[in-house]
């Protein structure tokens, strides 16, 4: 059981509580309509995938029904932060040479 | 032929489990007025035409409730509250707000939603503590909290008040269910449902 830090509410609850709610800073392009189906398929279905730390939102359903982004080592499950989806994240994970050199799908 | 509305657990009023004494009362209020507020908080507007209507601003101090005379008001979001009020008042207490306030704003009538019910006596807290992970002991919980959470599964919006009682605002759908819980749940210290009356 994962405890989960609710910004909103400003305590620890328990996952139990909250939905996961997919990966965060997904930005909907500006104008669709001149994407590629390419791009699009790449906005609306490809994720990162990531392996270590990963940005993701979650919504706090069974309390303030309001979402928020959270940052999670995706192998230990350690929470390192929550953060408001207007904001940037505190933690980062180190660049990786593939990740450098563009191959990492949707790196903004 | 005269006909009644009745509240939504009043089939269970009089129920008991447990022997002995019942120290545990689960007591469903009457009818009362519950309505969903919104707006902005940073809106001082809007906080000083709530007062002007409730006699309290909302708070705004996550999980927190307030109240001023038969009126309540519980925080449930940055920019979301219940107001719980007798039902007498409940027309006029919204019609008021929707005079008083204007810009982005709602204010949504859940009385038929949701009823309010108060559990008190000794055992009360460990009847909680086998239906939520919430820690609801006094030295995280003080009286003047509030807090949604799943309660036995289901949501419910429990409050501590100043007599060491605790209201618990649960779904109207859900509340055979959790009434048959709470008996379940206090049936070691003698739990007894009471109710408030018809209209």
């Amino acid at each position: 059981m994962l405890h989960i830090y609710c910004p909103f509410c400003r305590e620890e609850r328990d996952e139990e509580e909250f939905s996961y709610a997919g990966e965060a800073h997904i930005q909907r392009p500006l104008d669709p309509e001149s994407l590629s189906d390419e791009e699009w398929g790449d906005y609306l279905f490809f994720r990162t995938n990531a392996k270590g730390i990963h940005h993701e939102m979650w919504y706090h359903i069974a309390g303030c029904r309001r979402y928020f982004n959270v940052t999670r080592d995706t192998l230990s499950y350690q929470i390192l932060e929550s953060y408001l989806i207007s904001q940037q994240p505190g933690v980062r994970a180190k660049q990786t040479a593939s990740a450098e050199q563009g191959e990492q799908p949707n790196a903004n | 032929m005269s006909s009644s509305i009745e509240t939504p657990l009043h089939y269970f009023h009089g129920q008991q489990t447990g022997s002995g004494d019942a120290q545990v009362t689960i007591f469903e209020s009457p009818l009362c007025g519950h309505l969903n507020l919104r707006g902005n908080p940073q809106d001082e507007q809007f906080l000083e035409g709530v007062e002007s209507v409730v006699g309290v601003k909302p708070p705004t101090t996550a999980g927190s409730c307030a109240s001023s005379g038969d009126i309540s008001i519980y925080w449930l979001g940055p920019d979301e509250w219940l107001l719980l009020l007798p039902e007498s008042r409940r027309a006029e207490v919204e019609s008021e707000l929707r005079n008083k306030l204007s810009g982005h704003f709602s204010v949504v009538d859940v009385s038929g939603g949701q009823t309010l019910l108060n559990v008190r006596g000794d055992g009360v807290a460990d009847m909680l503590k086998k239906s939520a992970s919430y820690d609801f002991h006094s030295n995280n919980f003080p009286a003047g909290r509030c807090v949604q959470t799943h309660f036995a599964k289901a949501t419910a919006l429990v409050s501590k008040k100043d007599d060491g009682s605790f209201d618990l605002v649960i779904r109207r759908s859900f509340a055979d269910y959790l009434a048959s819980w709470l008996l379940d749940a206090g049936e070691e210290f003698g739990c007894r449902v009471v109710g408030g009356g018809e209209v």
